[in-house]
């Protein structure tokens, strides 16, 4: 036996360890790393240099407060329980009932995705600020300057998110217990707390928890409203410590990695509840069922009427008030609409924006970060999601843990790492420019594609590729003619659901970009600084207008391939 | 090692992962190494009023600004066929953000418009590169009397050759007169009780606002009291002067105290229920143009520094926001409203800069008596 042939047959006998491992190793690069570096420089930095000497100072001293990381639990835990609140109750009342309207009220909610970070919180500062709508409604004082107001605006924020986790696992609930509790005489509300909700438990607390740590490391609403009244969590004394001046790059990685530690734990918890809920639905126009209990006439269309007010209240007004704004030449009062001191409306704050070379610029940067991290996000959480459910690799379990490790690490401590990863570490001439931001745009949001892309990968039959090997079909094959046919109705949704949000993604962006390659969340926050709210307005209309006709435009694609 | 050390340096942008076509991207100066070969000579002569004629000049500039500059983005572009990349900070952020940048060795910006309180910041560190303004440019930015001292003053040195004055700006009242029915025009008007949560200010110029209290009043505690008297009435803290006329069109705020008269001028213009006030004492600053001694393209920035002090240059000034104030002599106003509230006033305004060891000191006593972090 040749040495050659020996050493293929080792590899033979190894491939399975040694892809695996590889797919590790690449894995620990963007997730291991990061962490690692970020704890690690935090014993290193001092002022502005990112490597200094080892000092325990930064721990001792430039640390956030306690009452900083107070304000950040708080404010997590606040607005992750108001999210998940309202969206088990939507997706009950949408999913579980046979109220009229349910479809409509599911993709109202769902477009709310669409509508980019700063003008949202400008809108909603309109709307809870002093003179605004709802704090006129209000019989109590709120201040929207608050932890409280904070917490609002963020909890109704990842409302849309909630639900489209919620919907699928509301929508497949096991009618024949529900059936049985009520034939027993279970009343509705009875069978809704003993039956579907136990039932779900494990489902809703991976929701909360997934809305918890995206919380943790949110950047938009503390930047918008916590910093005027001097409110500050972890996400905004990280973006300070490394943007504003003086840097101070010692407290940001001790803030980095104390967001981290806080981060983990709540990791730890959603990737075991994730676990418990067993089989998963995808996001997809079928993932849509219809509901299983029938309320009488006067209770459903109470509840529909309930869910409309609801959907008036997070949606529909804010929106309104968003298209009010671009219309009107200056800032105006909701009031001025109805008393005549309204001056007449205008296209202008369009045209600005449309004649301004910035927007224009950053637009196009953002498409092309956005369009390239969605194709290679979903490519490679359909690959691992294979390699998860369907192939016989090596350390399985591990990648499946590893490709999750980035939701624990929070965009901004992410965005952190990766500084110290392209600038000190591996120095390979990417940070600067718009491939460390996509880079970072696939690592982040790998898990959450993940999580959606796996269970249609995993619901395919071992039999149709057991029978396409027989036939003869190679793996290329296969995946062309098996797996791709099986799982495009979900590469659609999550491809246009990732496009999305990264086009107008907002704390990787603020803290990679450079002043050269603007991008779009970035230059809202410019427009928001200058306190050009008709513009602002505008630029919002016009980003949710365009990614409404990019998704409508996919999904029609979509369904033509399907037919 | 500091933060993006190796870029500029090496040129190398892209690398080996993932940078291929992606440094063509909208805006990506960064391709061209040392950023100072990539002027396409497309110089056409335009720079005639400022000295320049026949320099090649860049495609593109990119600028760091606190102030609408469309009006002066458009008539430089239209002039001198150089595109202008404009990145708009609030408050004292232009030179702050640089600096910041500056330290890490990472030289993007090309020229730096910021008001002159948070200049020393530059001069502290010997980043401005003299533009080359002719005698009769400097003599005619620097027009007002003991301006140049104030500035030397501050910085301990002559700065003229450097900084170029850009616009004028002048401390005021600006309140929404739908809210407003007794307009405010003393700075003890605005710390009675029924002002209590109505006001809206930008925190770093409390500082100045101490010294007007200062040269207000006849003893320092007094200064100190009101600035205590002003802060018990809850103002709100924004970053930004549109954000603040914003603030007080949509009904947040009634009044915003020491702004910019120019932030009055565009929304009165689009018939927004607005008002201006000059109150006695107030203090002028100017918006100057400085250019980095490592800007990547550093004679097209000067080229700009020097068309924006030119006559050309100070008529696009003029236009900023509607109607701004250009430092150049026999300029005024460039809204008739503005101007009339300002001549109504009949005052001369207090120079006022600022230097790091007036900074700490005054950053300091002011986040002693209120507790406002001046940096914000």
């Amino acid at each position: 036996m040749s040495v050659n042939t020996s050493i293929k047959d080792q590899f033979r006998s190894n491939r399975s360890k040694i892809y695996g491992g590889l797919i590790l190793f690449v894995l620990s690069f963007f997730t291991i790393l990061p962490i690692l570096v970020t704890i690690g420089i935090s014993f290193f930095a001092d002022g502005i240099d990112l490597v200094s000497e080892f000092t325990l100072n930064n721990w001792l001293e430039a640390g956030a407060s306690s009452e900083i990381i107070f304000n950040t639990v708080v404010f997590a835990i606040g607005s992750a329980t108001l999210t998940t609140v309202i969206a088990v109750f939507i997706a009950w009342a949408i999913a579980r009932t046979n109220i009229p309207f349910g479809r409509v009220y599911y993709y109202s909610i769902f477009s709310m995705i669409f509508l980019p970070p700063i003008v949202w919180e400008s809108v909603w500062i309109r709307l809870l600020g002093r003179n605004g709508l709802y704090t006129a409604l209000l019989p109590f004082n709120f201040d929207v300057y608050s932890l409280p107001g904070m917490m609002v605006v963020q909890g109704v924020f990842l409302v849309p998110l909630c639900l489209i986790i919620l919907m699928p696992m509301f929508a497949n609930v096991d009618n024949s217990l529900e059936e049985a509790s009520r034939v027993s005489g279970g009343k509705i509300l009875y069978t809704t707390r003993k039956i579907t909700l136990p039932l779900l438990k494990p489902g809703i607390l991976a929701a909360y928890l997934l809305t918890l740590v995206i919380t943790l490391g949110s950047l938009r609403v503390p930047l918008m409203i916590g910093q005027p009244e001097g409110i500050s969590v972890l996400a905004l004394q990280i973006y300070n410590g490394v943007n504003e001046f003086p840097i101070e790059y010692g407290a940001a990685f001790v803030d980095g990695t104390i967001l981290i530690l806080v981060a983990l734990p709540v990791f730890y918890l959603y990737k075991r509840e994730l676990g418990k809920t067993g089989k998963f639905e995808t996001v997809s126009g079928s993932a849509f069922k219809q509901a299983p209990i029938e309320l009488s006439r006067g209770p459903r269309y109470a509840l529909s009427g309930f869910i409309a007010f609801l959907l008036t209240i997070m949606a529909i007004i804010p929106v309104v008030t968003m298209f009010y704004g671009s219309i009107s030449p200056y800032p105006i009062t909701i009031p001025a609409l109805f008393n005549g001191e309204h001056p007449g409306f205008t296209a202008q704050p369009y045209l600005d924006v449309l004649y301004n070379r910035s927007t224009w610029s950053a637009a196009w940067n953002s498409l092309l970060a956005a369009g390239i991290a969605s194709v290679v996000v979903v490519a490679a959480a359909v690959g691992i999601s294979w390699i998860v459910n369907k192939s016989d690799l090596a350390y399985k379990r591990t990648i499946d843990y590893l490709s999750f490790l980035p939701l624990a690490m929070t965009s901004v401590s992410l965005a952190l790492g990766f500084i110290v990863l392209f600038l000190v570490i591996f120095p390979i001439g990417i940070y600067g420019t718009i491939a460390i931001v996509i880079l970072a745009y696939i690592t982040r949001f790998l898990p959450a594609t993940i999580r959606v892309v796996a269970p249609s990968v995993q619901q395919i039959q071992n039999e149709l590729l057991e029978a396409a090997t027989i036939s003869g079909a190679g793996r290329v094959r296969r995946v062309r003619t098996i797996l791709m046919p099986l799982i495009i109705a979900t590469i659609h949704a999550i491809a246009t659901y990732r496009f999305a949000f990264l086009f107008k993604e907002l704390p990787i962006s603020l803290l990679l970009q450079s002043a050269n390659v603007p991008l779009l969340a970035p230059f809202l926050f410019e427009l928001g600084v200058q306190g050009n709210y008709p513009q602002l307005s505008a630029m919002g209309i016009l980003i949710a207008g365009f990614l409404l006709v990019v998704t409508i435009a996919i999904h029609q694609i979509g369904s033509s391939n399907l037919s | 090692m500091k933060r993006r050390q190796y870029l500029r340096n090496s040129g190398i942008v892209g690398g080996a992962l993932l940078s291929t076509g992606l440094a063509g991207c909208t805006g990506d100066g960064n391709g061209n190494g040392n950023g100072n070969g990539n002027g396409n000579g497309n110089g056409n002569g335009n720079g005639g009023t400022t000295g320049s004629a026949g320099d090649e000049l860049a495609d593109e500039l990119t600028v760091y600004t606190n102030i609408p500059f469309d009006s002066v983005q458009e008539a430089y572009e239209s002039s001198s066929g150089v595109d202008l990349n404009v990145v708009t900070l609030g408050g004292p952020q232009p030179n702050l953000q640089y600096v910041s940048e500056w330290e890490q060795e990472q030289y993007d910006v090309d020229v730096i418009a910021s008001l002159d309180t948070s200049t020393w910041v530059l001069h502290e560190r010997d980043i401005p590169a003299e533009v080359e303004l002719d005698q009769e440019d400097i003599d005619e930015l620097w027009h007002h009397d003991g301006m140049a001292e104030a500035w030397e003053d501050a910085i301990g040195h002559d700065i003229r050759e450097v900084s170029v004055p850009h616009i004028n700006q002048i401390g005021s009242f600006i309140y929404n007169t739908n809210a407003v029915s007794e307009t405010p025009t003393t700075w003890d008007d605005i710390t009675g009780s029924d002002w209590e949560s109505r006001i809206c200010t930008q925190p770093f110029t409390m500082d100045y606002v101490l010294r007007l209290m200062e040269a207000h009043f006849d003893t320092v505690e007094e200064a100190e009291q009101w600035i205590v008297d002003f802060d018990d009435n809850s103002p709100q803290y924004l970053s930004g002067g549109g954000t603040m006329v914003d603030s007080v069109l949509s009904g947040e705020n009634d009044l915003s105290a020491y702004i910019w008269g120019m932030y009055a001028s565009g929304p009165i213009d689009e018939g927004a229920p607005l008002d201006l006030h000059f109150p006695e004492p107030t203090g002028m600053h100017s918006q100057v143009i400085n250019v980095p001694q490592e800007a990547p393209n550093l004679e097209t920035a000067k080229h700009f520094a020097r068309w924006v002090g030119s006559a050309e240059g100070q008529e696009a000034s003029q236009a900023i926001n509607g109607g701004a104030l250009p430092a150049r002599e026999g300029f005024g106003y460039g809204h008739d409203h503005v101007q009339q509230r300002w001549d109504e006033s009949d005052q001369t305004p207090i120079t006022i800069t600022i230097g790091r060891e007036d900074a700490d000191e005054y950053n300091e006593r002011v986040e002693d008596l209120i507790g406002l972090d001046l940096t914000s």
